[in-house]
């Protein structure tokens, strides 16, 4: 199973997870700060990888809140399994793999050119 | 377009395609989605608003189909139900969903398969080692053993005129030779030792087509002359140094040195234990004396005749060379197949052991039936509905049949290996009771017609709900609900009443060969045996005169007895519960109007019947001092009542021959009667001898106060000490405890293994009891429902469910009862003072079962009246 590749937003999600359980929405926001907006992600392809995730074990729903008052009561929250946490980890080995190769090849490019 | 407006545009469309979406995702997400949706909105951009808008919008119009198609991945990947994707690997799938799914019934099922595969393996394969294979000589269908049989039925011997006879006459037998077993001192390394061994013909392994694995057999001759040869074990062959050159040189086998000529090879074991063959030579008397019956023969058959036919010469000979034994009986001559005079004494064992698990996987494939039929039964409504939907009935059946394989697989496995276990478990009970037992190998087609058998009854039951269900139309079976069909309803309750019979049939054969075996335990020898040891003192036939003899005697009883830990001791001649037949003839030396009588002879001396705790009833035991002649005797009641009636025995005289010497006693004691002929031949005449008359080899009984590994030191030291020339062999140490273990031995044997069978056949009964009951309370719930919706009570629900068990197990008692009144005579050779029809043993394995059955049907019963009528009614509809 974890040698399937994860879908590249399905990895920022998990990766956005990894400080603490967030809502959705602030999942978003965080996403769009780390990759400084290159993609946007939409609505629906967010609550489609959330189910997704919640349904191979990668995520699980939780009632952590923030402190009263900065919470919005129908929000819902979303926190990393360790399931999750090996799937990120092993994703970002593969990940690794591609880059070098990817520099690799470039390299190799840059240095006939 | 104002922010409002926009916001409320893109949620109603958003609402709107949140419907092409699964209904799960939209329960779950659905608000969330597009809560999110228009908070992106209202965070965009006043000029970006409206992209945003729609952006999403198209996000959620493409992310749509992929969410359905995760979903149908989730679903087929733990799809609960069919009907799904045709093809072998979910079929087999979805067969291994319903067998784990179901635990209970799952691990009985698998449990009884092991069992029927497992034990019915292990005890075939027994069958055939000992009753079927043939015996380790080539042709050995054709070996045959030739008796003279005598009206005492002791058909053991032959005589040397008898052998000879039939080498000049008999056509059917094309070699013949006699044996006679014996044990003899063999030097081994300078030692003298014990072994048993025999005096054979030189014919002898020329009829069993035996060759030498070194060497050669005995060199053709006459019978009276030539070298004195032997041929040895390879046992014996290993500890003489395992080497070619051991052939050729000489072994001490008292009384004298022979050449050893040939070596045989290691599964070469006739008669049993043998370690030495020494070819016979003058046999003296015994060439003239037809009254002298201590041979054994045996012959090979000619190719075209059969042994009918050699009982038909024999007849014809006994009718021409008439012979009369010591009692004026006629002798017959007589023949059976050498296995038969193997293995003759534990056939009816290993029948019944045979017969206990052919009813034992009857049981057990009725039980794997009545489980499966009730389970398929139950389920009929949902293959209806798969039929219903375009299921085909071969597609049906095929998932039933997976399922049956998913059960049977690992409890043939389960089976293979409990074979194995059963095999070593019986061999290692066995070895020394049951003859050729030690070469059992699992049969592998016993385990292969095993295995097919159960699987093919169980594919049956399982399979034949299905095939009536596809023919079921899905309306009937709507309106029939979900119990079982008729048919089924009667074929469980039939299985049910068989199983209870043919448990009741196996089970009281384990009772009455308990009771048996308690008797056994209760049998009082006439001696008490704790404590009590015995060890055999080998005086050398060649060795010293009678003199020297009874100095040495006397001297080591004298040590032995003022050895601390040993409170008596004496000599006799045999062991109690030897085997020893009533061979001697003794009458009342003065009043001769009392007919003779035979009796065991025994000689003894002063302390032995103390020392075993044997109880002198009148007189006085032997003393030191009675040595002259006439030889003082005793004798015990039963010879005395017989010669003397109620008359006083002590003091008078009886006549008897001792050692081809008719010799005259004086009775100084009457002691109550031993059993010499194991434990369940009642006791007989017996004659004790001074053994100062003719000392021979005696065996000395001491009873110890210390433990028996203690004492053992302590006498052989003490005997050590007396023999300071070194003439005597000390050997077959043994104790009364373990003559007396020795005898039950074979009982016990057959007994645990019945029992086990018996066991065994219970628990399976109380499964297919439960079983189908909890299946009937389960399909009978809508009637059960009805009638306490009715009125009736629980606890009359509960009654009536458990009469109903209860009326299945009396008429499964009545025919098994039936049954086993036929099958148990056949136990008769088995039992001791039981009869077959015990009603003691009949009463109480239907107690038994009863009660089983009543703890089996007690939990569907309680469940049954647990039901709650309205949540039934309900249901139904």
């Amino acid at each position: 199973m974890g040698s399937r590749p994860l879908p590249t937003t399905a990895t920022l999600i998990l990766a956005a997870l990894c400080d603490g359980p967030l809502h959705p929405y602030a999942i978003v926001k965080r996403i769009q700060h780390q990759t400084d907006h290159a993609a946007p992600l939409r609505a629906s392809t967010l609550y489609r990888l959330i189910d997704q995730l919640l349904d191979s074990g990668c995520l699980r729903e939780v009632d952590s809140r923030l402190p009263a008052g900065q919470d919005d009561e129908r929000r819902r929250y979303f926190q990393i399994t360790a399931a999750g946490r090996r799937a990120l980890e092993a994703e970002a080995r593969r990940l690794r793999l591609v880059l070098q190769a990817t520099e690799a090849g470039l390299a190799l490019w840059r240095s006939r050119a | 377009m104002t922010r409002a407006l926009l916001i409320a545009i893109a949620r109603r469309v958003m609402r709107a395609v949140l419907w092409l979406y699964p209904a799960p995702f939209r329960r779950r997400f659905g608000r969330d989605l597009t809560a999110h949706v228009t908070g992106e909105i209202a965070a965009a951009d006043r000029r970006r608003a409206a992209g945003v808008a729609c952006a999403e919008i198209a996000a959620a119009l493409r992310d749509a189909p992929l969410v359905h198609l995760a979903y149908w991945r989730r679903r087929a990947a733990h799809a609960p139900s069919p009907p799904p994707a045709s093809g072998w690997g979910s079929d087999l799938r979805l067969a291994r969903r319903q067998v784990t799914g179901a635990p209970l019934r799952s691990a009985l099922v698998v449990t009884t398969f092991a069992l029927a595969i497992g034990a019915s393996t292990a005890i075939f394969s027994v069958a055939d080692a000992v009753l079927l294979r043939p015996l380790p000589f080539p042709a050995s269908d054709r070996l045959v053993r030739l008796y003279e049989e005598t009206k005492d039925a002791s058909r053991e011997g032959i005589s040397l005129p008898a052998f000879e006879v039939w080498q000049r006459e008999l056509r059917a037998v094309r070699a013949l030779a006699f044996f006679e077993p014996r044990t003899a001192l063999v030097m081994i390394d300078g030692e003298p030792e014990q072994l048993s061994g025999a005096t054979v013909s030189r014919s002898f392994f020329e009829v069993l087509a035996a060759a030498p694995q070194h060497g050669a057999p005995f060199s053709p001759g006459p019978l009276t002359r030539g070298p004195r040869e032997v041929v040895i074990a390879h046992r014996l062959w290993q500890r003489l140094g395992g080497s070619e050159a051991v052939v050729g040189s000489m072994l001490g086998v008292d009384p004298g040195t022979f050449a050893i000529v040939g070596v045989m090879p290691p599964d070469f074991d006739y008669p049993a234990g043998a370690q030495f063959w020494t070819a016979a030579g003058d046999l003296g008397i015994l060439h003239t004396e037809r009254s002298l019956r201590f041979l054994s023969a045996i012959g090979r058959l000619t190719p075209d005749a059969d042994l009918a036919a050699l009982q038909a010469e024999l007849a014809v000979l006994t009718d021409r060379h008439p012979a009369t034994d010591r009692l004026g009986g006629d002798v017959r001559m007589t023949a059976r197949t050498l296995r038969d005079s193997i293995v003759g004494s534990v056939r009816t064992g290993i029948t019944s052991a045979l017969a206990a698990v052919a009813l034992l996987v009857i049981v057990a494939c009725c039980n794997i039936s009545g489980l499966l039929l009730a389970e398929s039964s139950t389920r009929a409504r949902q293959r209806a509905v798969q039929a219903a939907l375009g299921a085909s009935r071969g597609r049906i059946a095929r998932q039933q049949a997976f399922e049956v394989l998913w059960l049977a697989a690992p409890g043939c496995l389960l089976g293979v290996w409990a074979a194995w276990l059963c095999r070593d478990a019986i061999v290692a009970l066995s070895r020394e009771e049951i003859p050729l037992i030690a070469g059992t190998a699992l049969d592998v087609r016993v385990m292969v017609f095993a295995v097919v058998a159960t699987v093919v009854t169980a594919l049956a039951a399982s399979l034949a709900p299905s095939w009536s269900a596809a023919r079921t139309s899905t309306r009937e079976l709507s309106s029939r609900g979900s119990g079982h069909t008729r048919g089924v309803f009667v074929v469980l309750r039939g299985l049910v009443v068989a199983e209870v019979a043919l448990t009741f049939v196996v089970a009281v054969s384990g009772v009455l060969l308990a009771r048996t075996f308690d008797r056994l335990t209760r049998v009082d020898p006439g001696f008490t045996p704790d404590g009590v040891v015995s060890v055999r003192l080998n005086l050398p036939l060649s060795a010293p005169n009678r003199g020297s003899s009874l100095v040495l005697y006397d001297e080591i009883l004298r040590r032995v007895r003022s050895t601390p830990g040993i409170s008596a001791a004496g000599y006799a001649s045999r062991l109690p519960l030897s085997d020893a037949l009533a061979s001697i003839e003794i009458s009342a030396g003065d009043a001769e109007a009392r007919p003779p009588v035979r009796a065991v002879l025994q000689a003894a001396g002063p302390g032995f019947l103390p020392a075993i705790g044997a109880r002198i009833i009148r007189g006085r035991d032997f003393a030191d001092a009675d040595r002259q002649a006439p030889p003082a005797v005793i004798i015990n009641d039963l010879l005395a009542r017989h010669l003397f009636a109620d008359g006083d025995p002590i003091g008078r005289r009886i006549r008897f021959n001792y050692f081809g010497r008719p010799t005259e006693g004086e009775v100084i004691g009457v002691n109550q009667a031993l059993r010499y002929n194991g434990l369940t031949t009642p006791p007989a005449p017996e004659l004790y001898v001074d053994y100062r008359v003719r000392p021979l080899m005696m065996l000395l009984f001491a009873r110890t106060t210390v433990p028996i590994d203690a004492a053992v030191p302590l006498l052989k030291s003490a005997v050590r000490q007396a023999d300071s020339s070194r003439r005597l062999a000390v050997d077959q140490i043994t104790t009364l405890d373990r003559e007396i273990a020795r005898h039950l031995a074979r009982p016990r044997f057959f007994l645990a293994l019945v029992a086990a069978f018996a066991v065994a056949a219970l628990a399976l009964v109380t499964a297919g009891v439960y079983g189908v009951m909890a299946s009937a309370v389960d399909a009978g719930r809508r009637n059960l429902g009805v009638r306490l919706a009715l009125g009736a009570t629980p606890s009359r629900v509960c009654r009536d469910t458990l009469r109903d068990g209860l009326v299945l197990t009396f008429i499964g008692l009545a025919i098994g009862g039936g049954l086993a009144m036929g099958a148990t005579s056949s136990l008769r050779a088995l039992l001791y003072e039981i009869a077959p029809r015990d009603p003691l043993a009949f009463g109480v394995t239907a107690a038994g079962l009863t009660l089983v059955a009543l703890i089996a049907c007690w939990v569907p019963a309680r469940r049954a009246s647990a039901t709650d009528a309205l949540a039934v009614m309900r249901a139904e509809e």
